[in-house]
């Protein structure tokens, strides 16, 4: 079979291995309805009125919201460390859930008539504001050094994580605490009319990556490199920040912060599917979509009658598996 | 008959109004090998860099085929110059297949996938080079003469009608600097390269530039600008020049830095 040929029936594998999970996981959770009655309902009648309100209103948006954000995050982390050439790289540094999180806080904490609008929007619009800093800050000369763009975003992620802090100290103690939950990260908020953004914008994204996605190889050897194949280097990676920052700034709207899936599933991915940016992205959104569709459930059965965040989660993983691969390495 | 293919006219280029490149204008024929040498530091890089447009220049201007750069879209100047410049380690583990593979980028559509007949010219590149065995080897792993050879089998399948080339011998034995060099002489592209060995020079370039701090010292057949005065002049060592008898070609002998 031809490398090409291999790597389309290992996509395959993934989508089958995603359909499984969305299936079987649907399955578990406060109420235990088990494969056995999930398939039921999909192929029969529900046994009972409630495990169809269960079932679709509920866990089907839920864990559909959970492929979606690992999808997106782990995508657009393998899009910003091809386009950074740096393996380190990951949504978060750009201030986005920094910025998301003072967005969040401003809307729940101000005097209730200022609240104009719902804790989702505030926080995307916090997100875009970070990136635009970052933009900003970098637009002369220094847009070309990519260490600078890193760096930029580290320094505007603490700025605003700084000002968050403030406000949160001088909060009222239970909106306070209703942002902090929202940081940590959760699925809970998931149902149809957030997915009606998430799908829409998620599918834009990562077509237009697909459509650079040639030009956007170019950029993994060096800049100027790229620019002697006819790539415009500046313009290819703005719009590459700019693709990654919406996609991450719609999933922590509504998930709140959920770390590490960025940085850990392209590693994971890199060795079986390659570099080129079509593939790794694909393969990656798959495997984070898959990854983060069980953490979640982790999330809702470990603790009995009780759910724990899924940041909390995914950041105890992703922090072991780093320290595992230096041990390796 | 002779046909200009590139021609850099009056090119000037300075960095915080220090001048590198200072008024230079040179030729190169369809077909022939225009070797950039001088002492370090006399702006051959930076030369170059202002002829791929990576150095934008602060006055003149260069021409291909008669048709200023300017006047050409950054992609259509990537069909018709390849550039291989000096090495750098790759970040990521990229295969040989996948920087062979980028030479496909400015022929491509947005979407347009690869066809049988791409996979053949990168197979074809690949054994140009004689790569055809390291096909999916990381291009980190490979030595120094394969990365440089890889590169160019990049540069094949990029299609071009001029190949630029920054020091393609640096860092690589006897026997390498041979085997590139007369892999892309046999390529039949005009080929501008900036080359330190003088006897290099003499046995694979048809014309040279010499370059001293920045400016035009001489530009002309190989055999007048290796002169041992002009040597001397420039690089401040005394030689002998002769004919090789191996090759019929310039021979440079040093004898040491001169003093006065």
């Amino acid at each position: 079979m031809t490398k090409q040929g291999k790597s389309f029936s290992k996509i395959g594998v993934l989508i089958i291995l995603v359909m499984l999970s969305i299936l079987l996981s649907m399955g578990f959770g406060t109420a235990e309805l088990g494969y056995q009655k999930v398939w039921q309902c999909l192929t029969d009648e529900c046994q009972r009125p409630i495990y169809q309100t269960i079932l679709w209103d509920i866990r089907f948006p839920r864990v559909l919201m959970g492929f979606l954000a690992g999808f997106a995050l782990a995508a657009a982390g393998a899009l910003m460390q091809n386009v950074t050439r740096n393996p380190l790289a990951d949504p978060y540094l750009f201030g986005i859930v920094a910025g998301a999180g003072l967005g969040a806080t401003l809307s729940g904490l101000l005097p209730e008539h200022l609240q104009a609008i719902s804790l989702p929007l505030a926080a995307f619009i916090g997100a875009l504001t970070a990136v635009s800093i970052v933009v900003v800050v970098l637009m002369g000369n220094n847009w070309r050094r990519v260490e600078h763009l890193l760096l930029a975003g580290v320094a505007v992620s603490f700025l605003l994580s700084a000002f968050t802090s403030f406000i949160l100290y001088f909060g009222e103690a239970f909106a306070s605490n209703r942002v902090i939950f929202w940081m940590m990260g959760s699925l809970a908020r998931a149902d149809y009319y957030a997915l009606s953004w998430v799908i829409p914008v998620i599918s834009v994204c990562i077509i237009l990556a697909l459509v650079f996605a040639r030009q956007l190889d170019a950029l993994l050897l060096s800049d100027e490199s790229a620019r002697t194949l006819g790539v415009n280097v500046d313009k290819l990676r703005l719009l590459a920040l700019i693709v990654c920052a919406a996609m991450t700034a719609v999933i922590v709207s509504y998930c709140g912060g959920i770390g590490f899936v960025g940085l850990m599933i392209p590693h994971i991915v890199r060795p079986f599917f390659g570099l080129t940016t079509a593939k790794l992205l694909l393969s990656s959104g798959l495997v984070g979509g898959c990854f983060l569709i069980w953490v979640d459930v982790v999330a809702r059965t470990i603790v009995p009658g009780q759910e724990i965040p899924i940041g909390v989660i995914t950041s105890v993983i992703g922090s072991l598996f780093f320290l595992f691969i230096m041990r390796k390495v | 008959m002779t046909i200009i293919h590139l021609q850099a006219e009056n090119v000037s280029w300075q960095i915080n109004n220090k001048h590198i490149i200072n008024d230079v204008s040179f030729t190169a024929i369809k077909g022939e090998t225009v070797g950039i040498v001088g002492p370090n530091g006399a702006g051959k890089t930076s030369l170059l860099k202002c002829l791929y447009q990576e150095n934008k220049m602060t006055s003149g201007k260069v021409t291909l085929s008669d048709t200023s750069l300017d006047l050409f879209d950054r992609k259509d100047i990537a069909k018709k110059v390849a550039v291989v410049a000096q090495q750098h380690e790759a970040v990521f583990n990229l295969t040989v297949f996948d920087i062979v593979h980028m030479g496909l980028i400015p022929h491509k559509a947005f979407f347009e996938s690869n066809t049988d007949s791409d996979i053949e010219l990168i197979d074809k590149a690949l054994s140009q080079v004689n790569l055809q065995d390291k096909k999916y080897q990381v291009f980190n792993t490979l030595s120094g003469g394969e990365q440089q050879r890889c590169l160019i089998a990049r540069a094949i399948v990029q299609r071009p009608e001029i190949l630029i080339m920054d020091e393609p011998t640096n860092h690589l034995d006897i026997y390498y600097q041979h085997q590139i060099l007369s892999i892309v002489k046999q390529l039949g592209l005009t080929l501008i390269m900036t080359i330190h060995d003088l006897n290099l020079a003499a046995q694979y370039c048809d014309r040279l530039l010499l370059l001293s701090q920045g400016e035009v010292k001489a530009f002309d057949d190989t055999e007048n600008v290796l002169t041992a005065a002009l040597i001397k002049d420039t690089f401040s060592i005394d030689c002998l020049v002769d004919k090789n008898p191996l090759t019929e070609k310039m021979r440079v002998t040093y004898g040491g830095a001169s003093h006065d």
